[in-house]
């Protein structure tokens, strides 16, 4: 058996590698892609835990989590759509209203 | 007793009156009349009080109201009736309303006539809150209030710029001693855990000497204050620019007269302080006879009047000094109806010719008001100290006590006496009579003063006639305040104690009869030099204002430097201005420029800008961007776990 | 070498080069594709871990269901033309994320982790099966956050389909 510190060390590089992607991508499709990937690493996580807690707990989380990345993916894609047709544009560096 | 509590509140409530309705519904006649009302009906209860202690003794003490308690101690709204406070409190009223009297008609037609009459009826209470009070939270409340309405009174005419740093002066010089008396307040509160005064009369045995004495001096600091004796006096002078039933009222016979009170009030604790009776003493000596100098030159009509307000204040504080305490009341009583008759007078000469302040350019006015001139002499005559009248029987005690117990002292206060008679008579010579120096137009109009002027004249000359009499009922009447021997509400050891510190005045033996007072004065040495004294006083002013036969002129030529240094008040105005205006002028700008500018502004400023450049420099972080966002709280992330590693 | 060991390594360095590519592919598709190669991996792991019906549901639902979104509305967007990185960024993030993923590591190796508490040891698990494990603790204890997520899905599926129509959009921008 791989030591469970081994797959949480992989889900914190996965983590990183998402952090990173969401700095610097432009692309706001990139943004939601990168987000998967920090979801994932928390999957990881939680299912390394279990393994080394003996517990099943942390699995029905990771499916919840599956759920909820589902539902986010719809509604973020949505309105990527809608923020798509409004400005006709997916570049987060002109879509900076946030900012005024 | 219970009905003692309307003596302060009935003024107080022609102020509320008069304060809400004043300008809207009582106008001109009703407001002064509401105002006389208030004051009589306490000038009554005061005197039926003052006879009902008179006759049955002892003394009363009533807890109106508890004020918040002080850890054990309970400050009360409270009236302590004995005869000190009976007669002050009579003093106060009965002449305050015949000063309310005389302000009815000397303010007539004055646009904020309501006004007027809501501050003199606030003052009445402020002043009542002071004598009637039985502890020295009450005393200060009401010496504080007293300051107000001073300042409020004195800057009455608040659009003339003189009158508003006048009240400004005098609100500043007074706060001066306020402080001092506040500091002594707290003092005997650390030293005896209460304010009441016969509690702190009866614990004086246990506190040490030296204590009792700051204790003391501390107090009479604000007796130095409010009394303007020397050192804090340069505000009376400048305070004549209220009204004159003010100056009558406040400035004359009532709240410049607190400071004695208070010092009487308080006579234990100054008795078991040689030290303090010493001080007090020294001041008073000082001021009787420096006031009296500068009186000798000045040309304003009220102002003569102050300074010899403020000398014989310190003729009060003298004999207070000398531990002639009933003596010194009773020449505050008499005092204040002579002065305040004076004041009154001088009032009703103004009114005649138009306020022209400058005695220089009066004259002749006996033929044109007879009765104010009549009165005017009484008052003159009292102060002098010629025999049938107050003055004499108040101020000559004075003189020979002083004779008995101090030499040096005795000689001031009979120069001061000799002065005073010159003074008051130059001014009634120049004002009266004398040549015809007054303005031909001014002439025309010059009139004797309405009846509501001056009645009250006549009742107070009246008084300054017949009130030396009752010198013996007075003395008996001060002993259960004033003598430990008769004071009932000290403790056996107090009593010892302030029998000591009395010692000094012990040998003095003065006929307490008036008669037999007057007899010894005719014929005893001592008595004889006073009374020729006065006379020589008259007498001088008379040969130079009335019969010309000197001219002042040519005497204030030779002695140029003397008369400068009299006419200039002593320079106190200048070495204070110099030293407490200009120093304080120029501490202010060294304090302005560097709290103010370097360090307040640098706050300020520098808050601004630090703000504004952080602002600027935040705002490059605001991208509006996401994934800048998620890079600052990655980094967020970084820093706040990095901490936790490394130091948890 | 054990199975799972091997599997581990293989796993992991596969989904880490995915995960490369999905965060530093210029091109969105190749991103796209990269991530799907993650999930497979990532899918992988979770076998390797003894979670078989998580690893399950990572593919059917991940790697199909979510992967099949992001294309679709790829193709819906046109190609993106601009730069696909940020470079001031790149500076700050790469070497924060560095920093932060030592900071991870240290946390994970020698973190005091909670020691075993869980009643479903590895023997429990060889006897019942993870999936009846897995759907037991789902459907007793987890009962109503699984409904509540079922709702949220529904929630979400009637907001994308509001967001997503188009006429609606245009009306209100007519309106404005």
């Amino acid at each position: 058996m791989v030591p469970y510190e081994y797959y949480v060390a992989l889900s914190g590089l996965l983590m990183v590698l998402g952090l990173i992607g969401i700095a610097v991508r432009r692309n706001i499709i990139a943004l939601l892609i990168s987000t998967e990937l920090m979801l994932n690493a928390v999957n990881i996580a939680f299912v390394a835990f279990d393994m080394k807690l003996g517990d099943v707990g942390g699995q029905v989380f990771v499916f919840f989590i599956l759920t909820i990345a589902a539902a986010e993916a719809a509604v973020g894609l949505g309105l990527i759509m809608a923020i798509y047709r409004l400005r006709r544009d997916v570049d987060t560096e002109t879509l900076t209203e946030l900012k005024h | 007793m219970e009905y003692l509590w309307i003596i302060p509140f009935s003024p107080l409530i022609a102020f509320i009156i008069i304060g809400l309705f004043g300008y809207k519904f009582l106008k001109e006649p009703l407001s002064g009349i509401v105002a006389v009302v208030a004051v009589a009906i306490s000038a009554v209860a005061s005197v039926i009080g003052f006879i009902q202690i008179a006759t049955e003794g002892g003394y009363y003490n009533l807890k109106l109201y508890t004020w918040m308690p002080l850890g054990d101690y309970e400050i009360s709204v409270s009236i302590l009736w004995d005869p000190l406070s009976a007669l002050m409190t009579c003093v106060v009223t009965v002449i305050s309303t015949f000063i309310f009297i005389f302000a009815t008609g000397y303010m007539k037609g004055e646009p904020s006539y309501p006004r007027f009459f809501a501050y003199l009826s606030l003052f009445v209470f402020m002043m009542l809150m002071l004598t009637l009070s039985d502890n020295l939270i009450q005393l200060f409340f009401g010496w504080e209030g007293v300051g107000l309405a001073s300042y409020l009174l004195i800057g009455f005419y608040h659009h003339k710029n003189s009158a508003a740093d006048a009240a400004f002066e005098s609100f500043i010089t007074n706060r001066v001693g306020d402080w001092l008396f506040l500091t002594g307040a707290i003092l005997a509160f650390v030293t005896f855990g209460t304010m009441d005064y016969l509690d702190i009369f009866n614990k004086l045995p246990e506190a040490s000497y030296w204590v009792i004495t700051a204790i003391a001096l501390l107090l009479f600091g604000g007796a130095v204050g409010k009394s303007a004796q020397i050192g804090l006096h340069i505000w009376l002078p400048n305070a004549m620019e209220g009204p004159t039933p003010v100056s009558a009222l406040i400035h004359a016979a009532t709240m410049v007269a607190a400071g004695v009170y208070m010092v009487a009030r308080l006579m234990p604790i100054f008795a078991a302080s040689d030290i303090a009776l010493d001080v007090v003493l020294f001041v008073g000596v000082a001021s009787a006879f420096i006031a009296a100098t500068m009186g000798l030159v000045q040309n304003d009509i009220k102002r003569i009047i102050a300074y010899s307000t403020m000398s014989q204040l310190g003729y009060m504080f003298a004999a207070e000094g000398l531990g002639l305490f009933g003596e010194g009341m009773f020449h505050l009583a008499s005092h204040a109806v002579f002065k305040a008759l004076l004041f009154l007078a001088a009032g009703s000469v103004l009114i005649g010719i138009h306020h022209i302040l400058n005695v220089q350019k009066m004259g002749q006015l006996r033929k044109y008001m007879p009765i104010t001139a009549a009165t005017f002499l009484i008052g003159a005559l009292a102060l002098a100290g010629i025999p049938p009248f107050a003055g004499f029987f108040s101020k000559d005690p004075i003189i020979e006590g002083a004779y008995e117990i101090s030499k040096l002292a005795w000689f001031f206060l009979w120069a001061g006496a000799l002065l005073t008679a010159f003074y008051i008579f130059r001014l009634y010579f120049l004002a009266f009579e004398n040549g015809d120096r007054l303005d031909p137009h001014v002439k025309e109009h010059v009139h004797e003063s309405p009846p509501s002027m001056t009645v009250p004249l006549v009742v107070l000359a009246s008084g300054a006639v017949v009130l030396g009499f009752f010198k013996e009922f007075f003395g008996n009447f001060l002993k259960p305040s004033l003598n430990p021997e008769y004071m009932s509400f000290l403790s056996e050891e107090t009593k010892r104690l302030v029998e000591d510190g009395l010692s000094r005045a012990h040998h003095v033996h003065m006929a307490e009869d008036a008669w037999h007072f007057l007899l010894h004065s005719l014929t005893s040495p001592l008595g004889i030099l006073s009374l020729i004294t006065a006379l020589l006083g008259i007498f001088v002013a008379w040969v130079i204002y009335q019969l010309k036969k000197v001219d002042a002129k040519e005497i204030a030529k030779t002695f140029r430097p003397l008369y400068l240094l009299l006419y200039n008040r002593w320079y106190f105005d200048f070495v204070y201005y110099a030293i407490f205006v200009y120093g304080y002028y120029r501490f202010s700008k060294i304090l302005w420029f560097i709290g103010d500018k370097i360090i307040i502004d640098g706050i300020v400023d520098g808050s601004a800008k630090v703000s504004l450049l952080t602002g600027s420099g935040l705002r490059l972080f605001q991208s509006g961007r996401i994934g800048g966002y998620v890079a600052q709280m990655a980094l967020g992330i970084l820093i706040f776990l990095g901490i936790f590693l490394l130091f948890m | 070498m054990e199975l799972s060991t091997t599997g581990f390594w293989v796993f992991s360095t596969l989904a880490v080069l995915s995960a490369f590519g999905v965060v530093f592919f210029r091109n969105i598709i190749y991103a796209v594709l990269s991530l799907i190669s993650t999930l497979i991996m990532v899918s992988g792991l979770f076998f390797t871990m003894g979670a078989e019906l998580i690893g399950a549901l990572q593919i059917l639902i991940y790697a199909v269901a979510i992967v099949v979104f992001y294309v679709l509305v790829i193709s819906t967007v046109p190609e993106f033309k601009g730069k696909a990185f940020e470079p001031k960024y790149m500076i700050v993030s790469l070497p924060v994320g560095f920093l932060i993923f030592i900071e991870l590591a240290f946390v994970s190796l020698y973190g005091a982790w909670k020691s075993n508490t869980g009643i479903f040891t590895s023997e429990v698990i060889q006897e019942v099966g993870n999936v009846k494990a897995v759907a037991t603790m789902l459907f007793t204890k987890y009962l109503f956050p699984f409904e509540v997520a079922s709702l949220i899905l529904l929630v979400a599926m009637i907001g994308a389909i509001i967001l997503g129509k188009k006429e609606h959009v245009i009306d209100e921008e007519a309106e404005n």
